[in-house]
């Protein structure tokens, strides 16, 4: 990396509950408007990859196919095709992009990522007579499938080290919903909520309550990365990656991760940072996966932005904010405006270094966006100036 | 080994003080399938023994059980039977159903096994009031069958049956 890939298109599709578009329709929304934004033509679009990816059977979570978006926009010049699971922590298409890229496969890769919610609550399993394999088949039969029942035991163990507090998580969360009050796009605009709010609401898991969690939304975000060389393509300033991380340490389970105060996030901020002279003062924003509250608060630790177990306090006292030192999720993230995997996070750190956020950060020239949580993560490290 | 507790546990306490029953019956659970990886653990927990795989280059644990020791790589693991005691490392109390067959409120739990520090078992914790769940608390394996299908949850130790 060190600048060699840029993002230089980004784009949404409607952001809703129970919207009449299809996947692929929103994923089609998301994706002109990110070819409009860069200003490429569809002949110069040579590379497409897409997550969740679609498989036969359907599952319920995936997204539309790349034939499916490939026919619709009418690309003639692919050279690069694929679909990501939420391996990389749902940035699996994004790295695949920067290597397609930077080996000379493409110029420019168009990447998306489309899902209507789903109305069930876990994903594996629908009734008794589905089989359970993997991971699956020592949780599921616990109750213990899908992100929510697996991953909020984590918490509880981080307040127990630590001391983190419930009011703790709830400053996350109040912070969250502010910055969705006003912003045009957020699924809970108009909808800001108090501490008093958010400790009266009920339980999901503990110490999870039902606003720890993000908001389930019908939507689609498209993102066009290009070989920084072929930047002039494009009518938009581009956002440089200077470094890309993945790593997951020596496990990769839900079940058996050996220090749950730790999410992936404490190898990937090891890896990222290897990798630039930059580090963790040197950032003006960061855009970090929410899925949860508390996971917002591991990406914060992990990534060296404050000491291990500083987490809380650090949002109890204002940080996070858009007038602190590091302003957080700056468009409210998944929790203020509605799930988008670590593409929206992405996005809204490019938007950040063009100045053209809604709410912008002042000056802002480096930029992290992180995706996913628990044993799995990806992060960029993204500058507005090339550094190499 | 377990970090030194660092704060009281106290304030972690879940204000309920529903009774955690062990299930009567597993109707609607959904069914573990039964692979050559696996089926010493679930031929194990059949008769209510805990077998977990051992590598027999480097000692080690790995569970859940895959096709080398996740420690040294090493293709040298056999099954080894393990009396399954172990410690509270954390737990939710899930108000939500979170798999089928789970009727809420149910409470999942990380157990950290005595055989080897930091080796741990996703369970359910049964045979207590929620209000008494504390981290760090001892517990054991208590064995639920129903048809062809077994579960091994966890009760504080010395609840008996």
């Amino acid at each position: 990396m060190k600048g060699n890939v840029a993002v230089t298109g980004i784009g949404y599709g409607n952001i809703g509950r129970a919207l009449d578009e299809s996947e692929g329709q929103l994923a089609l929304q998301a994706c002109r408007v990110a070819m409009a934004d860069s200003g490429l033509d569809r002949s110069q679009i040579d590379g497409l990859a897409m997550f969740p990816v679609r498989s036969s059977p359907p599952t319920p979570f995936q997204g539309p196919s790349l034939t499916y978006v490939q026919r619709s926009l009418s690309l003639p010049n692919l050279a690069f095709r694929m679909g990501t699971s939420s391996d990389m922590g749902q940035f699996a298409g994004i790295f695949a992009a920067v290597g397609a890229i930077t080996s000379g496969l493409c110029r420019h890769v168009l990447v998306y990522r489309a899902h209507k919610r789903q109305t069930r609550r876990y994903l594996p399993a629908s009734s008794s007579e589905d089989v359970q394999f993997d991971e699956e088949a020592f949780t599921v039969p616990y109750g213990g499938s899908g992100g929510t029942a697996r991953f909020s035991a984590w918490a509880t163990r981080h307040m127990y080290e630590y001391g983190t507090t419930q009011e703790q998580l709830g400053a996350i969360v109040v912070n969250a919903r502010a910055y969705a009050a006003d912003h045009p796009r957020a699924y809970w605009k108009g909808k800001p909520i108090t501490l008093d709010d958010y400790m009266a609401s009920r339980w999901v898991a503990t110490p999870f309550k039902v606003l720890d969690c993000d908001i389930p939304v019908d939507g689609a975000t498209a993102l066009i990365l290009s070989n920084a060389d072929a930047v002039g393509d494009c009518r938009t300033p581009p956002a440089y990656i200077e470094a890309g991380a993945c790593g997951t340490g020596p496990d990769s389970s839900w079940t058996h991760w050996l220090d749950k105060t730790y999410m992936a996030s404490k190898y990937i901020g090891d890896q990222l940072w290897s990798q630039t002279s930059l580090g963790p003062a040197d950032v003006d924003v960061a855009e970090v996966y929410d899925g949860f509250s508390f996971m917002q608060l591991a990406w914060i630790e992990d990534l060296g932005f404050v000491k291990k177990g500083e987490g809380g306090p650090f949002f109890e006292s204002g940080g996070g904010r858009l007038d602190s030192a590091l302003p957080v999720n700056t468009d409210g993230g998944q929790i203020g405006g509605g799930r988008l995997h670590g593409f929206g996070r992405l996005a809204e750190a490019t938007a950040q270094l063009r100045g053209t956020a809604f709410h912008q950060v002042a000056g802002a020239e480096v930029a992290l966006a992180a995706a996913a949580g628990g044993p799995l993560g990806g992060a960029f490290l993204l500058t507005k100036e090339r550094t190499s | 080994v377990a970090p030194p507790l660092k704060v009281d546990p106290d304030p972690l306490r879940v204000d309920d003080d529903d009774f955690l029953p062990v299930p009567g019956n597993l109707a609607g659970r959904a069914h573990p399938a039964i692979e050559p990886e696996t089926e010493a653990f679930f031929g194990g927990i059949a008769e209510d023994r805990v077998v977990l795989q051992r590598c027999a280059d480097c000692g080690r644990y790995t569970h859940f059980p895959v096709g080398g020791c996740m420690w040294c790589g090493s293709a040298a693991i056999e099954p080894t039977e393990v009396d399954g005691a172990g410690t509270l490392y954390t737990y939710t109390v899930s108000y939500l159903s979170f798999g089928p067959g789970l009727e809420p409120p149910y409470v999942v739990g990380y157990i950290e096994l005595d055989c080897q520090p930091g080796l741990q078992v996703m369970t359910n914790i049964v045979n207590c009031r929620i209000s008494d769940i504390r981290i760090g608390m001892p517990v054991e394996p208590r064995f639920v069958h129903d048809g062809d299908l077994t579960v091994v949850l966890y009760q504080p130790s010395g609840e008996g049956s």
